[in-house]
């Protein structure tokens, strides 16, 4: 407390000089019936030098406090400018992200869409039927037996679709693989 | 006298936040200490309960005993000390009250007179004059109205009219003072017939003096003096002792105790001339010329003993004495110290004065020491600030970082994504993942083994159905296979699918069975 606050200034009895108490008593009398002396001999005291030193001292320490708040208030622009662009920064990511994202859902749904499977999946049906076809018209009678099973057995990989197309159209499937 | 530095520091944290009135508080309040703190008087802050309004406040309280007499008394410095008019709060005035508080355990007893009341309150035309003419805004009335020349006022009225009485018995009530007010009363006294009875000290000491001498103490003065002494008593104007007939020098001693000490009032000079009319005086001390340059210290013990009792006698002779060796050890040399003493005391008292109307000491030092806090303040507020800046923009930081790195992750996923849609697009038997692919016949599987067996049986019944179609003309639009050359191959391949049917539509039946479900 003592050292932040500085206390008014009491001149003592027991700090006045000495040599006061030599003088004749009407020179002392003159002394402090005169405002102007008395304003001279207290500003020659030590005790007063000495308490302009902690006043001059007190305010030395408050301007170079206000230094370090320039200082501070520079150095605190400084980072303020920094967190902008780094604000800045971060809606650009967001921004970005945000573009990712639509291109992201649109390969996606491109790859993986259930209808484009299916679409895909009706092609390989037909596929398969044309397969069919082709066997019956390159068809090796020397070897009758041999082409009766192909034929069937194309015709059942194409039933065996068309049967997985039909409970997926009725949606009797529980989900992909 | 130098003060404590605590004791200044504490009076200076006391005065902020109530009293109104600050400087002039502090400036009176240590101008006092300076003067009276070596002789006593102290301070302190205690709960005064007003006795117009019955509200309490925590107010400076000094308090000591007066050097003239060794009379306690307390000042009470209410907030709005010490002016009085607008400043006033809770319905005081900023007028110091002063009380004598007699400590009755030591048989100290309250003697209400024209100064004192029955509580104790100390009422003089000085109070009034303060209370009439002390506004805030004059400043030249500080100088006239402050603690100093209060106790000095004090000090002077108790010396006339004792406030307080001692008591041998625990509960007897004081009895009047029947010297002043009935002078008839008090030849009875100076007979010596009432030793033994307490009455103010004016009076006693006279007594005692008479009672002394007609008892035990030397050979009895001459009858002038003892007239001289009635008369001193019952005439309260007289105005300086009568001069021993063996001392001339007696006078010149009287005036220069009028020049060099405080003016002595009518009832002081009693006192002062009945010491120096002892006979103790005489024989012991043998240099009257001294006493009546007695200061306030030797009143104040020849007043110790001021109450007669049966003990009194003895107690006042004991007295006696030591003032006169006082007085003989107090030469010229001493004397000269204590004006010069007086005079310093009175220098450092205008160097304070003077201290308090600098700007520099007291308003500019407020204002340096409160902007002084303000600028710590504002510096701790803002490097905390600062401070959190900092730890926010590393926070942000760390975020940048993570999400960057994510976006990274995004993009390269992506990238992925766009070569599988490529390799999608040119595979149709399967579904590229980044992890591998999966063949499209088997994006959709049976949930059981059974339903499985189902389809696969159905399947195969309608490849046979298609495969008997082909061979009747029935599949597409493609012509029959059956004809004379193949009719016995066709036939017999029919007849085989026929009887694969009939055993897969047996086996569907039971499949259809066990799950319940209609063929």
């Amino acid at each position: 407390m003592e050292d932040k606050i500085i206390q008014p200034l009491i001149i003592k009895l027991s700090q006045l000089p000495h040599d006061l108490a030599v003088l004749p008593d009407h020179i002392i009398t003159k002394l402090y019936e005169d405002i102007e002396l008395l304003t001279s001999f207290v500003k020659s005291l030590p005790e007063y030098e000495q308490f302009n030193d902690k006043v001059i001292g007190k305010l030395n320490d408050q301007i170079s406090k206000l230094n370090d708040i320039l200082v501070i208030f520079e150095k605190y622009q400084s980072v303020s400018k920094e967190i902008e662009d780094k604000t800045n920064k971060l809606n650009l990511i967001h921004r970005e992200f945000l573009d990712l994202e639509t291109i992201q859902y649109k390969l996606l749904s491109s790859n993986f869409n259930q209808d484009y499977q299916k679409l895909k999946f009706q092609k390989l049906i037909n596929k398969s039927h044309e397969n069919s076809l082709k066997l019956v018209e390159s068809i090796n009678y020397n070897e009758f037996d041999s082409f009766l099973k192909s034929f069937k057995s194309s015709r059942k990989v194409y039933h065996l679709r068309m049967e997985k197309m039909n409970r997926w159209n009725e949606e009797r499937i529980t989900g992909f693989v | 006298m130098e003060l404590p530095t605590q004791l200044i520091n504490w009076l200076y944290n006391v005065l902020q936040p109530q009293y109104l009135h600050k400087q002039i508080v502090y400036t009176h309040v240590l101008q006092f200490l300076q003067k009276y703190f070596s002789k006593g008087f102290r301070i302190r802050t205690r709960v005064y309960t007003s006795g117009k309004t019955g509200s309490s406040n925590l107010l400076i309280n000094i308090y000591g005993k007066l050097p003239v007499a060794d009379i306690p008394v307390e000042i009470w410095l209410p907030l709005n000390y010490p002016f009085n008019g607008n400043g006033q709060i809770d319905g005081e005035d900023g007028i110091p009250m002063i009380y004598v508080v007699p400590d009755n355990t030591q048989g100290l007893f309250l003697k209400p007179n024209n100064f004192v009341d029955s509580q104790g309150k100390f009422y003089h035309p000085y109070i009034t004059d303060w209370h009439q003419n002390c506004r805030a805004g004059d400043l030249n009335s500080t100088k006239r109205f402050n603690l100093l020349v209060l106790i000095d006022t004090v000090s002077n009225a108790f010396q006339n009219d004792f406030p307080i009485y001692k008591s041998t018995g625990p509960t007897k009530p004081p009895k009047p003072s029947r010297v002043l007010n009935h002078p008839t009363g008090l030849s009875s006294e100076l007979t010596g017939s009432s030793v033994g009875q307490r009455s103010p000290p004016a009076s006693v000491l006279t007594a005692d003096i008479t009672g002394s001498r007609s008892s035990n103490g030397p050979p009895l003065p001459l009858k002038p003096f003892q007239g001289s002494t009635k008369q001193v008593t019952t005439n309260p104007r007289y105005q300086s002792p009568l001069p021993l007939p063996s001392i001339p020098s007696n006078n010149e001693a009287s005036g220069y105790n009028r020049t060099a000490g405080p003016p002595f009032s009518p009832l002081q000079s009693p006192l002062h001339s009945r010491n120096s009319l002892s006979p103790y005086r005489l024989s012991n001390s043998g240099n009257l010329s001294q006493s009546p340059t007695q200061d306030t210290s030797s009143i104040s013990r020849a007043d110790q003993s001021p109450y007669p009792t049966s003990q009194s006698p003895p107690i006042y002779e004991s007295v006696l004495p030591k003032v006169s060796i006082d007085n003989l050890m107090d030469q010229d040399g001493p004397q000269k110290s204590k004006s010069n003493t007086v005079i310093l005391e009175r220098l450092s008292q205008q160097i304070n004065e003077l201290l308090t109307d600098l700007p520099e000491n007291f308003n500019m030092l407020e204002v340096v020491n409160t902007n002084s806090m303000k600028v710590e303040g504002l510096y701790n507020q803002l490097n905390h600030h600062y401070s959190q800046a900092i730890a926010n923009k590393e926070y942000i930081d760390s975020h940048i970082t993570y999400l960057t790195d994510q976006l990274t992750k995004v993009s390269e996923l992506n990238s992925k994504l766009y070569s599988l849609s490529q390799i999608n697009n040119d595979d149709e038997n399967h579904i590229h993942f980044p992890e591998g692919k999966i063949s499209l016949d088997e994006l959709v599987i049976p949930d059981s083994v059974l339903t499985n067996q189902l389809y696969d049986i159905s399947s195969e019944i309608k490849a046979n159905k298609d495969l008997i179609g082909l061979i009747s003309g029935n599949f597409s639009d493609k012509s029959e296979l059956i004809n004379d050359e193949r009719f016995d191959v066709c036939v017999k391949a029919a007849r085989n699918i026929g009887r694969d049917m009939f055993w897969l539509e047996l086996i569907k039946n039971e499949i259809s069975k066990k799950m319940s479900i209609s063929s």
